[in-house]
């Protein structure tokens, strides 16, 4: 079995960091030296860092790639016959989607990465899902899949049964909430998943209509996971806990059970919920270091910087080390009140574009 | 709408005004005021204001205040008149220029008003220099992002005094104010003011000067968007190449690339002592230099940050990157045709090239400054052929960001005067 293979056999939350460095070091370098050998320009990257994958080095030595580097260069470490599935972001961050090559090995990876750490979080029964999008968005064309979808199927499962409340044109489909509320027995559990913004469209659209509100109040104590999106809601200036609270007050459920689940397309899996005291837990799957915006170096716990996300379960493309436009702050290396161990963060904001108001400005009209 | 105002009658503060009207009428004043003074005054007051500076602000501003001292002084102050307005005597009044029953004099058209760029705060301190010259008040629309080192150096001139001119009094002619862009009415009330209207900025920000209304006999001075590269001939690859490299990486490193005249693109001619790849080295070397004794880059926003973290990456796979370990610079190496797009944050891009002619079809009006280093003829004929459809200077390397006249093309001393002609 591979080291990769036995980390995944591991609990997400289970190792303190100590005991987590070696196991999570070592699957490390086998995909390190995986990629390497199978991915030309994944070598040529690591050659011209002066990165030996065989060589001596700590975590913080691993080169990262910008995530962006995905939406203009095809990276893959596997044959192409082998892909079976293309993830493409949301492009939230620019006009060009990512694009993610996913093979098999990758995506048995991901599943039970995703299905342990969840499992964390909300139980590991299943549960009747009510999802705040369309049916239409989960479907695949071309073997191409928009990274909602995958994120919404990867919670398949946990689910006993889905229902899509939102139309084709993204607008509450009243019926359809009415009977997944109808649907629900007494004794059974539901989850509300979507992305971010469409929680905060629908919500906005929907807080002051006492049918809708009524119908949610029949179903309380819910998780409610959310994903993505803080983008958008980061430029309409809305707080994390102010949209917590009004969430949960929409949804009938308490504050501490609305979940924000922080992930990349570019590595799918290992995903970073919010614990009851808001602090996004790192599995020992996955690894994350906060790099000073200035240096580049790794920043002290507490200052902020730029989010450099390790994980080794990228198989079919080379998405071991990679750093995004982030910017989150390490709250502590362990001892979160929650009781899981290992670090915990907080995700701060996205990265603005930079703007350029000077002569030197990009031409309109090109060069 | 009510706007901020930074420096009015020779003093600053920091008020909440309505009063564009006033603020117009007060600055019109002052412009007998300074139509009386000769200009040798002006440009002895200026020439004390460059030495002030040197003195007060040299460590706080380092190397990037160098170039405003330099273009101070009083030599280069007398020439780059003459130059523009044939005689600058034609400023204190009539002169005969070939004819002998001609007289010119050149007035102040009266207000200058500025809009100035965000990025690049002290480039608009030299039109304010040029208007001051020609006799023109000015009031200036400063940028909310970046308008304290402007306002600290211009009302330094309340401290240097000269024999004729008190920097207190001339200092009243020149009014600082931050508009809200969105504030219409105070926006086109200064637009219809204006006898001059002087713009340093981006596409939008000139987009938005430009719908404004204004008189039929107001002028406009736009420095708007622009790309400038370099060209090195192998000739010039024979010579000290290191020192030539320093020049080149103080062109990149003194606006950070956000000035017109900052150089993207590095095209280096092959066949010289040294192959373009070899200078590319070269460049990143004194680049490392530049930033670590001359000009120390300041801190790069986390989205530029990606944006130099990305092309790095990509130019791994398919050319050459040399770097700082942080984002402080980039030399991009690559066999590429073409000007590169610009991603600024002295992110250079050097480009072998076979024919120099080739640079012909890159040209356009939206190129502005071409560094050359070559032999002289060769320099001079290139820069014939290649400023035809587009380049406005063609300045050596490590002079590209000098400001200098004429600057986009034009003598914007010349349009801030109005030619009055009398007979004899």
């Amino acid at each position: 079995m591979s080291k990769i293979d036995d980390l995944l056999e591991i609990e997400p939350f289970s190792l303190a960091p100590n005991k987590k460095e070696k196991i999570f070091m070592e699957a490390v370098r086998e995909s390190l030296v995986f990629h390497y050998n199978n991915c030309e320009n994944f070598r040529k990257f690591c050659k011209k860092r002066g990165f030996n994958p065989y060589g001596k080095y700590g975590l913080t030595e691993v080169p990262f790639l910008p995530v962006e580097i995905f939406k203009t260069v095809k990276l893959i470490s596997v044959k192409e016959e082998n892909i079976s599935k293309n993830v493409f972001s949301s492009s939230t961050s620019g006009n060009i989607p990512s694009s993610i090559f996913l093979d098999d090995v990758t995506s048995k990876r991901q599943r039970k990465s995703l299905n342990k750490i969840v499992s964390s979080f909300i139980g590991p029964e299943r549960k009747i899902f009510i999802i705040f999008d369309a049916e239409k968005t989960i479907t695949s064309k071309d073997g191409k899949l928009s990274s909602r979808a995958a994120a919404i199927r990867g919670m398949l499962p946990f689910m006993k049964k889905a229902f899509f409340i939102l139309d084709e044109n993204l607008e509450l489909d009243r019926n359809s909430l009415r009977m997944a509320v109808n649907s629900v027995g007494k004794s059974e559990r539901v989850c509300f998943l979507g992305f971010t913004f469409l929680f905060y469209e629908t919500m906005k659209k929907n807080a002051n209509k006492k049918d809708v509100v009524n119908l949610f109040k029949k179903i309380s104590g819910s998780y409610v996971l959310h994903l993505g999106g803080w983008k958008r809601l980061q430029n309409l200036k809305i707080e994390k806990l102010e949209f917590n609270s009004d969430l949960s007050l929409f949804l009938h459920t308490k504050p501490k059970k609305v979940i924000d689940v922080y992930g990349m397309t570019e590595q799918l899996g290992t995903i970073y919920l919010d614990c009851e005291y808001g602090y996004k837990h790192v599995p020992v799957y996955s690894d994350i270091i906060i790099r000073d915006i200035k240096t580049l170096k790794p920043a002290k716990d507490g200052n902020s910087g730029l989010i450099q996300l390790i994980s080794p379960l990228p198989n079919s493309y080379p998405g071991v080390s990679i750093i995004s436009d982030d910017i989150g702050v390490i709250v502590n290396k362990d001892g979160c009140k929650c009781g899981r161990k290992g670090k915990f963060f907080l995700f701060r904001n996205r990265a603005e574009k930079a703007e350029l108001k000077g002569c030197g400005d990009t031409l309109r009209n090109g060069l | 709408m009510k706007f901020k105002v930074l420096l009015r009658n020779g003093k600053i503060c920091d008020d909440w005004s309505e009063e564009m009207d006033t603020i117009i009428n007060e600055l019109r004043k002052r412009v007998s005021y300074l139509h009386d003074l000769p200009v040798m005054d002006i440009i002895n007051f200026l020439d004390r204001v460059g030495t002030f500076w040197q003195n007060e602000f040299k460590k706080e501003f380092g190397m990037s205040l160098n170039h405003l001292i330099e273009t101070l002084r009083k030599e280069n102050l007398i020439t780059t008149l003459d130059t523009a307005l044939r005689k600058k005597e034609a400023l204190d009044g009539f002169v005969k220029f070939r004819e002998e029953s001609v007289f010119y004099h050149a007035q102040p058209r009266g207000l200058a008003v500025h809009w100035v760029a965000g990025n690049v705060p002290l480039l608009g301190l030299f039109s304010v220099f040029q208007t001051l010259l020609t006799k023109n008040v000015s009031l200036v629309k400063a940028s909310s992002k970046s308008y304290k080192d402007m306002v600290k150096l211009l009302d330094s001139f309340s401290k240097v005094n000269t024999e004729k001119i008190k920097g207190s009094d001339i200092l009243k002619s020149i009014t600082i104010i931050i508009v809200d862009r969105n504030d219409k009415e105070n926006l086109e009330k200064m637009s219809m003011a204006a006898d001059t209207r002087i713009a340093w900025g981006g596409q939008e920000a000139v987009d938005s000067l430009m719908i404004l209304r204004k008189r039929f006999s107001t002028v406009d001075i736009i420095n708007g968007p622009k790309y400038s590269y370099a060209l090195i001939g192998k000739e010039a690859l024979e010579g000290d190449v290191k020192k030539l490299a320093q020049r080149l990486a103080v062109d990149v490193s003194v606006f950070d690339q956000y000035a017109c005249s900052s150089p993207h693109t590095v095209f280096v001619e092959k066949g010289g002592k040294i192959q373009p790849l070899e200078f590319a080295k070269e460049l990143a070397d004194q680049l490392s230099v530049v930033n670590r004794m001359m000009l120390p880059k300041g801190n790069t926003d986390p989205k530029k940050v990606i944006e130099i973290l990305e092309l790095r990456a990509k130019y791994e796979f398919s050319g050459e990157v040399f770097s700082s370990e942080n984002t402080d610079w980039t030399v991009i190496y690559s066999e590429e045709e073409g000007l590169a797009q610009p991603c600024f944050s002295r992110v250079v891009f050097v480009r072998p090239i076979k024919d120099v002619d080739a640079i012909e079809s890159y040209n356009n009006r939206n190129k502005q400054t071409l560094g050359l280093e070559m032999s002289l003829n060769r320099r001079l004929k290139l820069a014939d052929k290649t400023t035809l459809y587009g380049v406005d200077r063609c300045p050596r390397i490590g002079t590209m960001s000098f400001f200098d006249s004429p600057w986009d093309g034009e003598f914007a001393l010349d349009k801030m005067v109005r030619w009055v002609t009398c007979y004899g």
